[in-house]
């Protein structure tokens, strides 16, 4: 990743334009020729520095309402394949191992869960732990979102350098 | 006026979460998929983004490549009174992606992602300092693997919807 990429990712983090070009509308913002942005775009693709290039949901504006977070204590069975196991289920869009603090909070496998209803939620996470036999879990519904940006932010960065 | 969102803008609203086109035309290639003229994909994505359904249609960044290894989820007990000013202290982190609210005694929970260990521990530190809560209403939950970061919401097809 060269500067003209870092820049580019920078232009379009917040979004590509919706215009009927918008890689022409991109190249007339940063100087790059439209089939030199795509080329470049491609590139990072390729190179998995872009994961993923799509629409970023607001779901709850979109009437899924129901969020949660839920913790689950594997005692220290094995993680990594309860964390596979689980990721596999459809209705998981995160799932993470994350360090305990011992004595406080033994809750190691994190998954994240989203619908219209908390009741269809609430199946879904009964469903995961009946199979996987883990019984010991908490459901945090989430309230107010006080931020949410993306995670990889390049601008971000630069200010922080 | 039509019924907001309609059949179509679903199946727009499915079909923008798997991967944007890197072509001159990607509206038009879209529209092929949907059977839809491009205008038309581009008129819609216009009014779900004005309506604040679409956020934007941007590239995700794999945190490891652009220099971001550690991570960690961070749990705090606020008194509801004091939520406000923890939040603007938590939010003006640049490192901090996600903010929420859940409902347990643990009540604000947040996402920072930094370049290495040190960096983090520093941070989560200096934010629980200017808190000024006692480290026993804190959790730190440090990142060791992630299985799976698949966010998409399926919207076509789903007869609960409306």
């Amino acid at each position: 990743m060269d500067n003209t990429d870092r820049m580019l990712l920078m232009e379009i983090e917040g979004g590509i334009p919706l215009s009927d070009h918008p890689y022409r509308e991109i190249g007339r913002r940063t100087g790059i020729p439209e089939s030199e942005v795509i080329r470049r775009l491609q590139i990072l693709r390729t190179q998995g520095v872009i994961r993923r290039f799509r629409a970023r949901i607001d779901q709850r504006k979109a009437g899924i309402t129901a969020n949660a977070l839920v913790a689950w204590d594997v005692h220290q069975a094995d993680v990594s394949s309860l964390g596979a196991r689980v990721a596999e289920f459809p209705g998981v869009t995160h799932c993470y191992r994350r360090r305990p603090v011992p004595g406080r909070w033994d809750y190691e496998l994190y998954t994240v869960h989203h619908s219209r209803r908390r009741e269809d939620l609430c199946n879904e996470v009964a469903e995961i732990a009946a199979d996987t036999g883990i019984d010991t879990y908490l459901v945090l519904f989430s309230g107010a979102e006080y931020k949410r940006s993306p995670t990889g932010s390049l601008r971000n960065r630069k200010e922080q350098e | 006026m039509k019924q907001f969102p309609d059949p179509v803008d679903l199946k727009v609203l499915d079909l923008l979460q798997e991967e944007f086109p890197l072509i001159p035309s990607p509206w038009d290639a879209l529209g092929g998929r949907l059977g839809l003229p491009g205008s038309e994909v581009l008129s819609r994505v216009r009014d779900l983004q004005s309506r604040g359904i679409i956020r934007s249609i941007s590239p995700i960044l794999e945190t490891g490549k652009i220099g971001l290894r550690y991570s960690t989820l961070v749990a705090m007990q606020v008194p509801a009174c004091d939520i406000p000013r923890v939040v603007t202290i938590i939010n003006e982190y640049p490192q901090v992606s996600h903010n929420y609210q859940r409902e347990h005694d643990y009540n604000v929970w947040f996402t920072l992602s930094t370049r290495d260990e040190d960096e983090c521990v520093r941070l989560v530190g200096e934010i629980i300092a200017k808190t000024g809560l006692p480290d026993e209403k804190v959790l730190n939950l440090v990142t060791l693997d992630r299985y799976k970061v698949d966010v998409r919401f399926r919207f076509d097809g789903d007869e609960q919807h409306g």
